[in-house]
């Protein structure tokens, strides 16, 4: 009972605060509220003990286990950053259903059903794109939603492709049918196209960089730390529940890890040629999306690990890189703070933040990206020097993306106060409005940020934490044994 | 391939939405792609009837209801574009970018006329996709029958051409929704024929769930443009 409560829980818990969506405090503090008990009944979650519910298997893993306690403090994170922050009329009721579906996904079993959860997801998520926050007295806008036809026509499309692949993989027989295209590769094939969609992978990355570009920081937090992460997950159990795919697929998995580590490069000469920071940061996350993809499909010890580990980091990474660039972009709301050169002076906090998720994502030590491009450089250099070539390209851009990103917005010369103009003729100081003055960050939002490095750099030196769960977790896979 | 009168009208409805831009008439046309898809299904040795006294299936009941649901959502939406909501908490600037808006598709209806130009990409787009969903239940067959190959190669194929020769929101989301039933047929078909593992209740309730989710949110979507360009025309949505 305790797993359709963990599921059930948020989803009416989410209908109830829409009703209260009009008082945006106390809807985001009954949603803190749930997800604390969420994490309470989590807890009590007795791992591997499966139970089946209309022909589903629900089971939480150790390693799931992991995930379900990092979605729920990252929900709890992005709630409390939405105290401080301006967001959606709707954004606690949203969030609470994308936390709903992503525990779903964690415990069932099933990867038809955890694609369709992952297209009810993509939906769910559209509404958290357009959402404008309450009373707000300026309309939505264009590129906005532009953002969210992209985001829910591509959600759409890699939904059909998983469901396509699913229902083929219910009559695959390994073997059948010599002389024809062997459905394995044709499934794989499938599943590739979908997954590389729903992790932004280049050039199926754009609804990324529209998402990150145009909609609220906070929403955007909900949209890629969770699903990007959960869909990956997806596609560890299907290659579970389908280990004959792998080895009926042929060289499937080296266009696989090819496709990936091309990506990754691509996506990182674009954060070197972007144009604004937003930009700049959505490609730094689709490069590291890349990188994870590449370590995934080497499906070994190492890269599956370092996989793990990585989208672990990428939720973490892509939480502090966000909450902390609506700090700087506080109180003004837009995109105008961070024209400045010198957010290091002006946002300390929040510019600290944003390195250090940016360091996350280039795979810097001692953040947890370092461990994770650790294991993928070890899974890559099995494979081949020339995609390990290419990796290391990789990496090169997205630091020297980072640096150019840190010169051109965070430590560049320091924006002078602009000199009084003297007074016209009649014109007293009583006449002029106040110089305008930057808030202070708020000391809330500066905890929050701390706290998320602070837990970046202690998963990132221990990694031994995390590590021996992870790698039990792959060594029990079917696919690793059998290779 | 045997010729099926169900067949045929998901022939015609998915490529009624396919060529034709009337919201009136292609909304009209998914739902009776639905029911002719119910009707399919329910002829269909692998689907009991199991509602026994009007010799019907819970299945082909089961889509019958989520097309009169889809159909009604994206109706009700479109019957309502004109209403204007929340306009009150509007600043000026606002209220004047909406005149603005308002200015310019009134302009472009009276600028609009019905050209034939304006259909001939969707035409033939859709004689490829026909061409191509005759060919492949010969080259690469799936289902357990030619006929419903055919159907659910050629909901999904006309689905993506609308979807990609869409000039409105609308147009996108119906082309979306076709795809999807194509996706249900195929699982209705494939996962129920005796060699594979058989129709479970799960998969088949968030498939319904996820289409009715899908009508939501596009009409949630297209009320939103609507709303905030007085169009549902994608051209306006890149301009300025």
């Amino acid at each position: 009972m305790l797993y359709l409560l963990l599921i059930f829980f948020p989803i009416s818990m989410a209908f109830s605060i829409f009703l209260l969506r009009r008082l945006p405090r106390i809807a985001v503090s009954l949603a803190i509220g749930t997800l604390v008990i969420e994490l309470f009944l989590a807890m009590q979650v007795r791992v591997d003990d499966p139970i089946r519910v209309l022909g589903v298997t629900l089971l939480l893993s150790p390693l799931h286990q992991i995930f379900l306690f990092l979605f729920l403090s990252i929900g709890i994170v992005t709630l409390i950053a939405a105290l401080l922050f301006p967001h959606g009329e709707n954004f606690s009721a949203t969030g609470l259903l994308i936390i709903a579906q992503t525990v779903a996904i964690l415990v069932m079993q099933d990867s038809f059903v955890t694609a369709l959860v992952l297209v009810a997801m993509g939906l769910t998520a559209v509404l958290a794109i357009v959402d404008l926050p309450v009373g707000a007295g300026v309309l939505i806008s264009r590129q906005t939603l532009v953002a969210a036809l992209k985001y829910l026509v591509l959600m759409v499309i890699a939904g059909i492709l998983l469901y396509a692949a699913y229902v083929l993989t219910d009559i695959f027989r390994p073997g059948e049918l010599p002389g024809r295209i062997s459905p394995a590769r044709f499934i794989l094939a499938l599943l590739a196209a979908g997954f590389a969609l729903r992790m932004a992978l280049t050039p199926f990355h754009t609804w990324l960089v529209d998402l990150v570009g145009y909609a609220g920081s906070l929403a955007a937090v909900l949209i890629i730390a969770l699903p990007i992460p959960a869909s990956l997950l997806v596609f560890l159990l299907t290659l579970q529940s389908f280990p004959t795919l792998i080895f009926d697929g042929g060289q499937a998995l080296n266009v696989l890890r090819i496709g990936a580590s091309i990506s990754a490069f691509l996506a990182a000469a674009l954060a070197l040629t972007a144009s604004t920071l937003r930009q700049r940061i959505a490609y730094l996350i689709t490069s590291h999306c890349g990188i994870i993809f590449y370590s995934f499909a080497s499906l070994s010890l190492a890269g599956l690990s370092g996989a793990m580990f990585g989208v672990i980091n990428l939720a973490l990474a892509v939480t502090t890189i966000l909450i902390s660039l609506e700090m700087i972009e506080y109180p003004t709301g837009g995109p105008s703070e961070p024209a400045h050169t010198d957010l290091l002076w002006r946002r300390p906090i929040a510019s600290t933040g944003l390195l250090g998720g940016g360091l996350a994502l280039i795979g810097w030590l001692p953040l947890p990206g370092g461990t994770s491009y650790l294991l993928t450089l070890q899974a890559a250099a099995k494979a081949g020097w020339g995609e390990l070539f290419v990796l290391l390209i990789a990496m090169i851009l997205a630091t020297l993306a980072l640096v150019q990103l840190t010169v051109q917005y965070l430590i560049g010369p320091r924006t002078r106060t602009p000199v009084p103009e003297s007074l016209l003729l009649g014109e007293t100081e009583v006449d002029r409005p106040p110089p305008m003055r930057l808030p202070r960050e708020p000391w809330g939002a500066r905890w929050l940020i701390g706290s998320l490095l602070v837990t970046m750099l202690i998963i990132g030196i221990f990694p031994s934490l995390l590590l021996p769960t992870i790698e039990a977790a792959v060594r029990s896979l079917a696919v690793i044994s059998a290779m | 391939m045997s010729i099926d009168l169900w067949i045929i009208l998901i022939a015609i409805s998915a490529g009624g939405i396919l060529l034709l831009r009337d919201w009136r008439s292609t909304v009209g046309l998914l739902m009776l792609n639905y029911i002719a898809l119910a009707f399919l299904l329910n002829e269909q040795p692998f689907v009991p009837a199991d509602i026994a006294q009007f010799n019907f299936s819970s299945l082909a009941l089961i889509k019958i209801i989520i097309g009169i649901c889809t159909a009604l959502i994206l109706g009700v939406t479109a019957l309502t574009f004109s209403r204007d909501y929340g306009l009150e908490g509007l600043d000026e600037f606002g209220q004047a970018e909406l005149r603005r808006a308002l200015r310019a598709a009134v302009r472009q209806r009276s600028a609009e006329t019905s050209r034939l130009n304006d259909y001939i990409l969707p035409f033939w787009s859709g004689i490829a996709g026909l061409v191509a969903s005759l060919m492949l239940p010969i080259i690469y067959p799936i289902a357990p029958s030619p006929g419903l190959d055919f159907a659910w190669y050629w909901l999904v194929l006309s689905g993506v051409l609308a979807m990609a020769t869409a000039g409105d929101v609308l147009k996108i989301g119906l082309g979306m929704l076709l795809c999807m039933s194509g996706i249900d047929l195929l699982y209705s078909a494939v996962v129920s024929s005796p060699t594979a593992s058989g129709l479970k209740i799960m998969p088949l309730l968030l498939l319904s769930v996820v289409q009715i989710l899908l009508a939501l949110a596009v009409a949630y979507l297209a009320g939103l443009v609507y709303g905030r360009l007085k169009t549902l025309a994608i051209s306006e949505l890149y301009r300025g």
